[in-house]
């Protein structure tokens, strides 16, 4: 009976210790499969349109909007900031490698020297003080808001390619992680509940879209006024519809909850700048 | 989530009785920012501003906590001590639990 009782406990311990050395890939197979197994039909690539893999009728809409789409002045705007010099002669393109192109899939990086997770917009910031210009607000949609809206569009059909190497890259992911599975607001929601623990079901008439594919299409233009949200833009909209008081935007708690659902997505194609309701 | 509740009142209510006993200089910091108010009502206020600041600091803040806090500071302008404290309670218990919220399982592992 003893020996029964000692092997239980070793391998409950065993099975502990293999629940803590989860690894990022682990996790994002994990939520990938369990998304797999509710909804064979979709395919993996499909995960890009979130809810609106779930609804034809929506996916059409989404399509008929997307063939002309009527923020494309706002693009046009990201696209002048994007191409107008700094004082000193260089662009935002001198500061990336490619020029700028197929870039934005490897962001969030995570940067050993600052031991902080760095977003495209902290690098895009990054860019513009290094060259004597002032950093934009990362809430301020009218600049960092639509400069991102046209330079990720460089990196449309790359595939989403989030590294977490070393301990420091791998505490921020799981801080993030954390983030994404706590609850908050005093409608006690957690964003793990939603879309990896109800993916697919309706809350308040919409379908619920899956984590993987979430990070791949942002900034979006909402609703019926065409808003423009960046991704943590819409981190703290989300925030306040549970209740919660939004944290800073481009604040490390969201910069690293951007890295782990980053993440979730490698393998996936970005397409930015689309129509979301 | 009723243990939860009964803690933050507790906690609310033991900090509001302590502070009759050791909080004469917060209360005369206070009774000077708003002289008509009770002492009880303007340590429920203080108490619920420093609360809610921790909660806020934690990132687990409840909108209705911030709420109650300003219905509290409101309710100072106008002397109603009363109110204040109504308020004021409000808003502790909710950033007391938004706090213990953190503490929940993960969800969704």
């Amino acid at each position: 009976m003893k020996k029964l009782i000692w092997l239980i406990s070793c391998l409950g311990c065993l099975g502990a210790v293999a629940n803590v050395q989860a690894s990022p890939e682990d996790d994002r197979r994990s939520v990938v499969q369990g998304v797999q197994k509710k909804f064979p039909d979709i395919k993996f690539e499909d995960y890009v349109h979130g809810a609106l893999a779930f609804s034809p009728d929506a996916k059409a809409q989404y399509d008929a909007v997307m063939t002309f789409p009527p923020y494309d002045a706002e693009i046009e705007k990201g696209a002048k900031l994007w191409e107008t010099s700094f004082k000193n002669g260089k662009r935002y393109a001198d500061c990336f490698p490619r020029s700028g192109k197929n870039v934005a899939g490897n962001y969030p990086m995570f940067d050993e020297k600052t031991k902080k997770v760095v977003t495209f917009e902290m690098a895009l910031n990054q860019c513009r003080t290094a060259n004597g210009e002032a950093p934009y607000k990362h809430s301020d949609m009218n600049t960092m808001g639509l400069l991102t809206a046209y330079a990720r569009t460089l990196s449309d059909g790359m595939r989403m390619n989030i590294k977490v190497e070393g301990k420091d890259a791998l505490a921020a992911y799981e801080s993030g992680k954390r983030f994404f599975h706590q609850r908050r607001g005093q409608l006690n929601f957690s964003c793990a509940g939603c879309h990896i623990s109800n993916v697919g079901n309706v809350l308040r008439t919409e379908y619920l879209s899956m984590a993987p594919g979430q990070a791949t299409h942002w900034p979006a233009f909402r609703g019926g006024d065409y808003s423009l949200f960046t991704l943590q833009r819409r981190y703290a909209a989300c925030n306040q519809m549970v209740r919660l008081v939004p944290l800073e935007i481009g604040g490390e708690e969201y910069n690293n909850l951007e890295y782990y659902h980053s993440y979730l997505s490698n393998g996936l194609p970005l397409q930015a700048s689309v129509f979301r309701k | 989530m009723n243990v939860l509740r009964i803690a933050a009142r507790m906690a609310v209510g033991g900090s509001l009785l302590l502070g009759g006993v050791l909080g004469s200089g917060v209360h005369a910091a206070d009774d000077a920012a708003n002289p008509s108010l009770t002492d009880e009502a303007s340590l429920a206020l203080a108490n619920a501003t420093s609360v809610v600041e921790k909660a806020k600091v934690k990132g687990a803040l409840w909108t209705t906590a911030t709420g109650a806090l300003t219905q509290a500071q409101e309710a100072a302008k106008k002397q109603d001590s009363a109110a204040v404290i109504q308020h004021a309670a409000v808003a502790s218990e909710q950033a007391f639990l938004g706090m213990a919220q953190l503490g929940y399982p993960l969800m969704g592992n």
